[in-house]
């Protein structure tokens, strides 16, 4: 469905991304997986053309709509969640008569409701759902996710990774990005482990049913800089 | 279907108009209006204290134009930058939303914003206008506002402009220098033909290049006391607009 091929961008002629290649495949939930600083997020950014690329192919069909939630979400504090999803439909141009009903289901099904709270008085789990709604606007073919369940407790995690599964059921394709191993474990299909730009190895769900937990195969690859 | 531009200034001024900062600043303003109006303060020029309304009111519309400019300044200097660093403009990006649409819909944002600031402190004029017994300017004061507002929105819409292009830090120095040559025009005249030299010069080229807000300012005051004004100044002060609206189509924002 959206296949990347030797993805690469240089900071100050320091590689954060290095020849990345992966193929999302449809109705998956493909996983990038890294420390910190492995280029996860830059790589997601070069997807959506927020970062330019030095080099590489990105290829998306024309048909492929995307929808994308941010690692910190923020949105405006004293509009309340309907008037966010109202603003950014209204941007993404859909038509003002189904607008205010698909926000009203969107706000319904990542559980937030049509309540008039302000945007200021949400908990960052709040914003986190708030940010897979906005995403989820014009029904996406293609969501990315970047750490969605970043600065969540362990309820909020739990109730973000049901959401993703449930989403993933209804046959939205998914691109995720996380710290947190065992979340991703209990959604992926597949994925590509990531360190300093370049990638480790590559996994797929077959991988994880054996006796090695991804947080063992993780550790493995990030310690042994195995390269694929 | 409504611009894009149109969907961004609407949702960035309701989001502005929620906040209490506005009200606030206004409220303080009001507040200084009323102390140089009462008893409890003086105002003097040229060792003569200022009395009777017509020269209180000159005084007084000098005093809105001017806090009215510097609130445009501060309401407008902060809200692009802020886009950036919150991550916010990903968001929109990714809906294919154009650079100069983003950016105009924030500026128009910050020119409202400014706008419904001086709004308040020309409504605490007029209610002192009404107080002292001169309700007959109530009207034209009306216009008049339309013709300050010239200059304000034009504060506003050089500081969005220039938030685009530069640092919050050098924005704010660049708008706050075309303020005060734009509001002291008359003044910096004054003083650049007492300096001469490669001084006068660049005064010379400043005062040039900075529109006459004070002449804009003058322009309505002189509307609402129902006085003639020089209409070529409104149109120099339009032109100057829409040279400064350039600066959205042809200034780019890097992302933070």
């Amino acid at each position: 469905m959206i296949t990347v091929s030797g993805l690469s961008k240089s900071y100050n002629g320091k590689k954060v991304v290095d020849h990345v290649s992966f193929t999302m495949r449809e109705g998956n939930l493909f996983a990038l997986l890294g420390s910190n600083g492995a280029g996860k997020s830059t790589t997601i950014k070069m997807i959506l053309s927020l970062v330019k690329k030095d080099e590489g192919i990105i290829e998306i069909p024309g048909d492929v709509s995307v929808g994308y939630s941010p690692e910190t979400p923020y949105f405006p504090p004293f509009l309340t969640g309907m008037e966010v999803l109202l603003y950014y439909g209204e941007l993404q141009k859909i038509p003002r008569e189904t607008l205010k009903e698909e926000c009203g289901a969107l706000l319904s099904l990542v559980g937030l409701g049509e309540e008039k709270t302000k945007i200021k008085f949400y908990s960052k789990g709040m914003l986190q759902r708030l940010a897979l709604a906005q995403a989820m606007l014009g029904n996406p073919s293609v969501l990315i996710l970047d750490e969605p369940c970043a600065g969540l407790d362990a309820m909020g995690r739990i109730e973000m990774i049901e959401l993703i599964f449930k989403l993933k059921k209804q046959g939205k394709t998914i691109l995720m990005n996380s710290h947190i191993l065992s979340d991703i474990e209990k959604v992926c299909d597949e994925g590509i482990i990531m360190k300093k730009g370049k990638v480790l190895r590559r996994f797929t769900k077959n991988d994880l049913k054996g006796e090695e937990s991804l947080e063992t195969i993780f550790t493995k690859t990030l310690n042994g800089g195995m390269q694929v | 279907m409504k611009s894009s531009a149109g969907i961004i200034m609407k949702t960035a001024l309701k989001e502005r108009m929620r906040r209490k900062e506005l009200y606030i600043i206004a409220a303080l303003a009001i507040l200084l209006l009323f102390l140089c109006s009462s008893d409890v303060t003086s105002i003097t020029m040229n060792g003569e204290a200022v009395t009777g309304f017509k020269n209180m009111f000159w005084v007084m519309h000098a005093l809105v134009h001017f806090v009215g400019c510097v609130l445009a300044v501060v309401l407008s200097l902060h809200t692009i930058p802020k886009e950036y660093e919150r991550k916010n403009s990903h968001l929109v990006w990714v809906r294919n939303i154009r650079q100069e649409a983003y950016h105009g819909g924030l500026a128009l944002a910050n020119v409202c914003a400014s706008l419904w600031a001086a709004g308040i402190l020309y409504a605490a004029l007029a209610v002192y206008a009404v107080a002292k017994g001169h309700g007959e300017v109530l009207l034209p004061m009306i216009p008049a506002f339309l013709i300050l507002s010239l200059s304000i929105s034009f504060v506003s819409l050089f500081v969005s402009v220039m938030s685009i292009k530069f640092p919050v830090m050098a924005a704010g120095i660049f708008g706050a220098a075309v303020m005060v040559f734009g509001v002291f025009h008359g003044m910096m005249e004054l003083f650049k033909n007492m300096l001469g030299g490669l001084g006068g010069k660049c005064m010379s080229f400043f005062l040039f290049l900075v529109p006459d807000l004070n002449g804009i300012q003058n322009a309505a005051y002189r509307f609402a006391t129902g006085e003639g004004i020089k209409v070529h100044l409104v149109f120099v002060m339009l032109f100057a607009l829409w040279m400064v609206s350039l600066g959205l189509f042809v200034f780019r924002k890097k992302e933070a």
